[in-house]
């Protein structure tokens, strides 16, 4: 008997949990119907030949133009960085920091590229890093071990790392520009036997607007 | 004589000490802006076009260049890819300075507070190809690799503009885009009456990805809602606001909302207690009338809750009939 009374329990329960909220029926296709058919002379909107001919006649050759006259700002707190004597080894880190405004609060994209590659004038190259395993230009990620020696830069703080491409290469950059601000770690590791010398890499940064 | 010394040493020590004092050193800053963001142009072939510019430096003083980039799209999140467009091939688009002595890609110095205005002319050569071309143009550093006594890296900045350019004739667009994706993110389906509803528990984090593709001849600028209706239990409806997006020729792009939590993401909602539902993504494709409509349905259903209702429930009566027995024993 008692065990009746434990089902009945969990059948009450059950049914509450599917009427506890009312039913709604469809109702939601209504707006389909406001949608016009398209057809082709829709799909190609045209200036008339004869206003075409007017505009010729009187100098333009823009058919048609449409300016954003927002200003885009792009700023780096440093132009250079530079790093103590490389060859003691060890590892050695530099934080750049990077804000872009614009005016009509457009997305925006930063896009870095190795300009030349972080050498010394006896020839010498510091290789680009390939992480605890294998990062890559578009992929980033941990570079931790000791034994992994190379540059490449951060953009989550240092939790994961990747080399500088000799391509184009977009940031992961926020959505809003209320966080404009972008912060790269650049990172170095040297062996303790790393030749000495003073070694020059250059890497651009351009920020572009989206539209 | 012997104060005058002791006057003289003080001296010294005093210039050498200044000499010891550690200096805050101010690295030079990239600050520069540039206006117009973006110039949307419609021309002929064989015609030119001028557009104004202005680039000013709010930073360090700074020798720089203008340098002119053929931008596309690499991938479904719209990131640019750009190459160095040069002027030097008479088939392809000519970009020079208008009323300028000056060249393109020729160094000049900006001192801080300096703005100057340019005019980027485009010459259309007579036998392009109709279609879209995009560039970016940009005011940036001269590359600077000066002999230095530490291990350096220079960065290099700069900030563009986009052009967006369509060659036409006569003036005609050729506008065509789809919906490529359309859903919700969930581990879990069920199939019923030949559909597929995506399941979820209740109150979890539901994911929708919206992705439009650009087929056509021409950039064009898409915009719609998503709306999340109750198709059985539950009540109201839920409208979400995509972000207007412009999608550049031959490209795809996930679409964003003002519930995007980054850019792979069209939004993510919280899911209700119970219910069956519809979302319907209702995307307007150029100036044309050209409207994609796609739906995808899910279920949410307490999973969770019952397990820990089922759960106590037997977790009651196994506990009841644990005391039962050993009263009656």
């Amino acid at each position: 008997m008692k065990r009746y009374y434990i089902l009945h329990t969990i059948y009450f329960i059950f049914i509450c949990l599917v009427f506890i909220n009312p039913i709604h029926a469809q109702e939601f296709f209504l707006e389909l119907q406001q949608i016009e058919p398209t057809d082709e002379a829709q799909r190609r909107p045209k200036i008339s030949p004869d206003h075409l001919a007017e505009l010729e006649n009187q100098g333009y050759s823009i058919l048609s133009s449409n300016t954003k006259p927002a200003e885009f700002y792009f700023h780096i707190d440093r132009t250079d960085v530079s790093f103590t004597d490389l060859s003691e080894g060890g590892s050695f880190v530099e934080s750049i920091e990077m804000q872009v405004k614009s005016e009509g609060g457009a997305q925006y994209q930063i896009l870095n590229k190795l300009i030349s590659s972080f050498h010394s004038l006896a020839g010498q190259t510091i290789e680009p890093t390939s992480c605890d395993d294998g990062c890559s230009v578009r992929v980033a990620k941990p570079w931790k071990s000791e034994d992994s020696y190379g540059w490449g830069y951060s953009i989550d703080d240092g939790n994961t790392y990747r080399p500088f491409s000799r391509e184009s290469v977009g940031l992961i950059t926020p959505l809003s520009l209320s966080k404009s601000a972008l912060e790269m770690k650049l990172k170095v590791r040297t062996p303790k036997n790393q030749s000495e010398g003073n070694f020059q890499g250059v890497v651009q940064l351009i920020a572009l607007p989206e539209m | 004589m012997v104060r005058f010394k002791y006057m003289r040493y003080t001296f010294f020590m005093v210039v050498l000490g200044l000499l010891f004092i550690p200096r805050v050193v101010h690295a030079s800053q990239f600050s520069f802006s540039q206006s117009p963001q973006s110039h949307e142009v419609m021309a002929q072939p064989g015609k030119t076009v001028i557009l104004p510019y202005t680039l000013t430096n709010v930073g360090d003083p700074s020798v720089m260049e203008l340098q002119i980039y053929a931008l596309s799209v690499k991938d479904s999140q719209g990131s640019y890819e750009i190459i160095p467009h040069y002027s030097d091939n008479l088939e392809k688009i000519q970009f020079y300075l208008s009323n300028s002595q000056h060249t393109l890609q020729e160094p000049f110095f900006m001192n801080t507070s300096e703005a100057i205005t340019y005019e980027i002319a485009i010459h259309i050569p007579e036998n392009v190809r109709e279609g879209d071309y995009y560039f970016a143009v940009v005011g940036q550093t001269e590359q600077n690799e000066g002999f230095v006594d530490t291990s350096t890296v220079f960065l290099q900045g700069g900030v563009g503009s986009i052009i967006y350019l369509s060659v036409s004739s006569d003036g005609s667009l050729n506008q065509a885009g789809n919906i490529t994706q359309f859903g919700v993110q969930s581990n879990h389906s069920i199939i019923w009456k030949n559909t597929e509803y995506r399941v979820f528990d209740s109150f979890a984090d539901i994911p929708i990805v919206l992705s439009v593709v650009n087929s056509g001849m021409n950039y064009f600028q898409a915009i719609g809602t998503i709306s999340v209706r109750p198709t059985l239990f539950e009540s109201g409806s839920l409208v979400i606001d995509l972000v207007p997006t412009h999608l550049l020729s031959d490209s795809s792009k996930i679409i964003l909302s003002t519930k995007s939590l980054n850019k792979s993401n069209t939004a993510t909602i919280r899911a209700p207690l119970i219910g069956v539902f519809t979302a319907q993504a209702v995307v307007a494709m150029g100036t044309s009338a050209n409207t994609q409509i796609s739906n995808v349905s899910y279920v949410v259903f307490p999973f969770t809750y019952i397990l820990y209702v089922v759960g106590t429930v037997l977790f009651t009566a196994t506990g009841m009939v644990f005391v039962k027995r050993m009263r009656s024993g």
